[in-house]
């Protein structure tokens, strides 16, 4: 074993040395993955950031100040508060931003207990989005009572608008005489409250006005989609990568035979078999090693979940273990690198137009996802993608997985069969 | 050391190597001398088990199947193509075959280190392969054969593209090993260093053996007279002597060339020009196949 080891940390050593491949089976990748990964929306408006969401102030009163602090420090939002209001309806429109909300002048007198026939805060927002809207009108609500609180540390203020009430309600002709003598109690005896509160403890807070109060329980949902587009790209990059080195390490062998090496490797104690599987285990260590690598570049900076590691270490093991198979096979197809890299690239950029690696899966027709059954690299992706956001379960991974390393087994047995003929 | 008996190796219709046996004996080197498509390198390749042969029987050192790991244990194998990794150092490349072979520790640096010095690549160890002349390559690629101390040395035209300096380097290398006492089987389409380097020559064309034995006794069976080439400044009215003329030029084949010569003197001609050219392996190969070793 210990010189199957050799051989292989000498092939990876030797990648590490050609910076051309090392360009082609990483930072290629790696490019494709975040540059299709951004051009398809990248974090998008529900990313970790929360709604993305600008608001104008247009009262410019501590009510409207506090209302747009108490959003700003919302987890469910992503707030702007510096874009215009023209600019923010544009971007409205554009769908870079989910809603523009408007706090209109004279917010803060309709935020006391006077009627008011007029909006006080506008909210823009496509007519489509009916769940964003009422998760949004629920937290402007919610931020707009959180100014009442404020109120009642600055009893003056509030008693003024409570006695501007009561005498709107002495004025009005609609309102019955009943419900005038209701509200008039009602009033009295808050500006009474008003007049005796103890201010000092309203400004240290707590005890504030509250409904009933509610907890978030985290539930995970069982079947998910991406939640950035990195996840649908970081999987398709990672099959570019296996691609890549797999038609490097299947040249790789053919320059062996061409350079005369391998004629020497064989005249070693090495047998056909060790040589074989010394080639495949460099070639399935540096599948692994990109793999982890450009999971681990996605998972810190790219917001791609690495959330269920059991189906995600079945995932990561199985799919290089697939393509050093095919490496194997591809390397004993031709006896030129010219031939090998040839075959070897015309039946893979197959196998990736149809299987993902192209056209993400999730973007296809039916019968297109069908017809990609065939593809050992539509099985690699599904295998991810299924660790990473289609929350499969172990036993959902096992059918992508055992595809994974049967078509590796596979490849395996050919090449060595055909390397064997080559030496007939 | 190496025991062959009728060894045969067909691609379709072409005979590669056609019933060829030989014996080299324990510290003898021993040439195979043919031109290009002989049957050389292939005869090597079954030696070492990187083909199957299609008949026939090898033994080397007692072991009777050129597969197994304790069979190649006991040979390196210097192919004719530079097999080395460019991208390695030197210093990796003799480090990684020596490894192969199972050495490892103080063994393995005694031994890269004394391959380095005999490659003459010490002050280049840390140096890329690629960045190195073919001469160097050529020293590297007889290091790597040499570099786990096997007993039994195949050398595949191992001079081919090499220049005068580096090969002389080489011939010193080989003789060397000859003087330890190592058994080598030395492939070449070059007669001299047939002539120069070996003990027994085994003349091939076209997948067989035409003729084995020592250089001298090769010759003297195939080589025929020598020829004796006098230019002279006046040639005899009547000719008067044995040979062929071609204008003033005078070629008299003898078994004797010395004794010819003196004859010649003495009869009063006088010569611008002498030459003796005496029977070598390339007039043994003419003799044997028409042909020159270089066509």
């Amino acid at each position: 074993m210990s010189r199957v080891l050799t051989l292989a940390f000498k092939d990876l050593k030797l990648l590490t040395r050609d910076r051309a491949s090392l360009f082609w089976v990483f930072f290629w990748p790696l490019g494709f993955g975040i540059f299709f990964g951004s051009l398809m929306g990248g974090m998008g408006e529900h990313g970790p950031r929360g709604m993305s969401v600008a608001v104008i102030d247009e009262d410019h009163s501590d009510a409207s100040r506090a209302l747009i602090d108490k959003l700003k420090h919302s987890e469910a939002l992503s707030v702007r508060d510096t874009i215009p209001l023209l600019a923010a309806e544009d971007r409205v429109r554009r769908g870079s931003l989910v809603a523009y909300v408007r706090v209109l002048p004279g917010f803060e007198k309709a935020s006391g207990f006077r009627r008011s026939d007029s909006t006080a805060i506008e909210i823009g927002i496509d007519p489509s989005r009916r769940a964003e809207r009422g998760i949004l009108e629920g937290l402007v609500t919610e931020a707009s009572f959180a100014g009442l609180q404020q109120m009642f540390a600055k009893p003056d203020r509030m008693r003024a608008s409570v006695n501007e009430s009561l005498r709107d309600v002495d004025s009005s002709n609609t309102l019955p005489p009943d419900q005038k003598a209701n509200i008039r109690r009602f009033l009295s005896s808050l500006d009474e409250y008003l007049g005796n509160v103890d201010t000092a403890v309203y400004r240290k807070g707590g005890g504030e006005f509250a409904g009933p109060q509610i907890t978030a329980k985290p539930v995970l949902q069982a079947a998910t989609g991406p939640r950035t587009a990195f996840e649908i790209s970081f999987p398709s990059a990672i099959l570019w990568a296996l691609l890549g080195c797999t038609s490097g390490f299947a040249q790789s062998l053919v320059t062996e035979r061409t350079l005369g090496t391998y004629l020497r490797l064989r005249a070693s104690p090495l047998s056909r078999s060790q040589v074989l599987l010394g080639k495949g285990l460099a070639s399935y260590l540096a599948g692994l090693a990109i793999i982890v690598a450009l999971l681990a570049i996605g998972g810190t900076f790219l917001g791609v979940r690495l959330d269920h590691p059991g189906q995600l270490a079945a995932a990561v093991l199985a799919t290089p273990f697939c393509f050093t198979g095919l490496t194997l096979l591809f390397a004993n197809l031709g006896k030129t690198e010219r031939a090998v890299g040839g075959a070897s690239w015309a039946i893979m950029l197959v196998m990736s137009m149809t299987g993902g690696g192209m056209i993400p899966l999730i973007a296809m027709p039916p019968w297109m996802q069908r017809a990609s059954n065939v593809s050992p690299v539509k099985w690699g992706i599904f295998g991810l993608e299924g660790a990473i956001w289609r929350g499969f379960s172990p036993a959902e991974m096992v059918l992508p997985c055992a595809i994974l390393v049967g078509v590796g087994i596979l490849g395996i047995a050919l090449g060595w069969i055909l390397s064997g003929r080559q030496e007939a | 050391m190496i025991e062959v008996r009728d060894l045969r190796k067909s691609y379709g219709a072409l005979a590669a190597v056609d019933g060829v046996s030989f014996e080299v004996r324990r510290g003898e080197t021993f040439g195979l001398l043919g031109p290009n498509g002989a049957g050389k390198t292939t005869t090597m390749h079954l030696l070492v088990g990187v083909l199957r042969p299609d008949g026939g029987t090898i033994q080397i050192a007692g072991e009777g199947d050129p597969t197994r790991p304790q069979t190649r244990e006991k040979l390196g194998l210097a192919p004719q193509a530079m097999s080395l990794y460019p991208d390695l150092t030197g210093e990796e490349n003799l480090t990684f075959f020596a490894r192969l072979h199972g050495l490892g520790g103080s063994a393995l640096h005694e031994r890269v280190e004394s391959m380095l010095a005999l490659a003459g690549l010490t002050d280049r160890r840390k140096h890329r392969v690629r960045t190195y002349s073919g001469g160097m390559q050529r020293r590297l690629n007889l290091a790597c054969a040499l570099v786990h101390d096997p007993p039994v040395l195949l050398l595949d035209e191992p001079t081919v593209g090499v220049d005068p300096q580096s090969r002389n380097h080489l011939f010193e290398n080989i003789e060397s090993l000859r003087a330890q006492g190592r058994t080598i089987l030395y492939t070449t389409h070059y007669m001299e260093e047939a002539q120069r380097l070996c003990d027994r020559v085994a003349i091939m064309d076209k997948g067989k053996i035409l003729a084995l034995d020592t250089v001298p006794a090769l010759i003297e069976r195939y080589g025929g007279a020598s020829l004796i080439e006098a230019e002279l400044e006046e040639p005899p009215v009547d000719g008067g002597h044995a040979g062929t003329w071609d204008g003033h030029m005078l070629r008299v084949p003898s078994e004797r060339p010395l004794e010819e010569v003196a004859r010649l003197a003495g009869s009063g001609v006088r010569f611008t020009s002498l030459h003796i050219k005496r029977p070598d392996l390339e007039t043994v190969f003419l003799e044997l196949t028409g042909r020159s070793l270089r066509d």
